[in-house]
């Protein structure tokens, strides 16, 4: 009888604990869940800036992906991106506000971050204590392709629909823009960023594609605080083997050796 | 037992040399996902020269005269310049890359790929996955692109991905590209695609 009571107390405790880890695990995902798309600018309250993306499922739904391979001059080795960097810091994506073929003929995504670290160099932070970025790559509608485009490949597509009889809404269907060997960025993750400023449009570059980009392993963020990192405790994701690897060995042997 | 034993050491060194063998004489560049290639095929297949590119017309053409005639044999490839671009299989064109902008400064050209209805293909990180009707090479205007980089290009178009072999003209980079020519592997490459 009382071991038939121990095991029973016993079962209830794990059900109990079953469904108590369920219930935040489900309330976590769904926090992550609400980084939607909204037409709200980001905006700082005493809780961080409110994460913003600018890409929605219809746009996706409307969209072709398509990477292009570029033939580089070199690799982006660690020294290179280091000389071709103004700082190097860790950073959270605040916001991603919009994709434009006017800034690259990459095409380049921008919007604002929070900087956790700097690692090396200097970085202008923005009034709102934000700062602007441009990445490689990004969902552009057709209409702002073509407007940067050769005017005799518009032409050639515009030519080839006609004969398909197809018509499309250029300001509404969408490019997804990739460079081979870049990797994917999200607002409210934090990341060990290469930056080049760009004096012309007062924002950083992400130098390096997936070499000068590289997730740190701090949580989400569902509203972006500045966090200051313990930079002993810190790694950072290998793009190319996948594996996490420390920070502060990354430092010294790419970053400190060149300084 | 030892009879045995001598017979399993000779297959196995029997396997090794033939791997060894078939590895070198039948080396292969990579592929596009699927195989993807030009849907209309290339034994009469034709380019344009953009007005962009106009003076890069003579290395445009020793580049397309490299890919007809490798000197590795024979291969599939009659390559035509017309003045039209609606019907080409290769538009080259020179692009306005931005100056102060990292990855377009280390850039110096890169190739695209459309389907017949104008969808530009490729998933992510894969290459095009479907046979492709045209493509495109976007030469950076900031650079004097050099006949080797025009033939590496057009690679991509015919199908070829990139390679980890720096005897490859498929080489990533131009720093890290021992040739300048097509080799015996793109060459065979090309037969295995469209034969």
């Amino acid at each position: 009888m009382k071991r038939k009571y121990i095991i029973g107390v016993g079962l209830a405790m794990a059900i109990i604990a079953t469904v108590s880890i369920g219930i935040i695990v489900n309330k976590n995902n769904t926090d992550l869940n609400n980084i939607t798309a909204n037409n709200d600018v980001a905006d700082e309250n005493e809780d961080g800036f409110e994460t913003y993306t600018y890409i929605t499922d219809e746009m996706l739904e409307n969209s072709e992906t398509s990477t292009m391979y570029p033939e580089l001059k070199s690799e982006f080795t660690p020294e290179i991106m280091f000389n071709e960097s103004d700082a190097i810091a860790l950073v959270t994506i605040t916001t991603i506000d919009g994709a434009s073929m006017e800034y690259s003929a990459y095409g380049m995504t921008y919007g604002t971050m929070v900087v956790d670290n700097i690692i090396y160099g200097n970085i202008e932070v923005n009034e709102n204590g934000l700062v602007g970025f441009f990445k490689p790559g990004g969902l552009v509608s057709v209409a702002d392709y073509d407007a940067h485009d050769n005017q005799a490949a518009v032409e050639k597509r515009d030519y080839l629909r006609e004969q398909a009889g197809i018509e499309i809404d250029k300001e509404n269907s969408y490019m997804n823009l990739k460079v081979e060997n870049d990797v994917e960025l999200e607002v409210g993750k934090t990341y060990l960023a290469y930056l080049h400023f760009r004096d012309k449009y007062g924002k950083y570059e992400i130098v390096g594609l997936r070499n000068g980009l590289r997730e740190v392993n701090v949580a989400q963020q569902t509203r972006v605080k500045t966090q200051s990192l313990d930079l002993n405790n810190i790694q950072i994701k290998n793009n190319v083997t996948g594996e996490w690897e420390d920070l502060d060995q990354y430092i010294q042997e790419n970053i400190e050796v060149y300084e | 037992m030892k009879k045995y034993v001598n017979k399993m050491i000779l297959s196995m060194f029997a396997l090794v040399i033939g791997a060894f063998i078939s590895t070198n004489v039948f080396a292969m560049t990579p592929t596009w996902p699927n195989d993807a290639k030009f849907d209309r095929g290339v034994s009469n297949a034709y380019y344009y020269v953009d007005g962009t590119a106009t003076s890069y017309t003579s290395r445009i053409n020793a580049a397309v005269d490299n890919w007809v005639d490798t000197g590795w044999g024979w291969n599939p490839i009659y390559l035509y310049p017309v003045a039209s671009n609606y019907a080409t299989h290769i538009d080259f064109y020179v692009s306005n890359y931005q100056q102060d902008a990292v990855l377009d400064n280390y850039t110096l050209a890169y190739a695209g790929f459309w389907d017949i209805n104008s969808n530009r293909l490729s998933p992510a990180g894969y290459g095009p996955s479907v046979d492709y009707f045209y493509t495109e090479v976007k030469m950076n205007e900031i650079f004097d692109i050099q006949t080797s980089t025009i033939i590496h290009e057009m690679g991509h178009c015919f199908g070829l991905a990139h390679s980890t072999d720096h005897y490859s003209i498929m080489y990533p980079t131009l720093e890290g590209t021992y040739v300048t020519t097509v080799q015996k592997a793109d060459h065979d490459t090309i037969n295995y695609l469209y034969n």
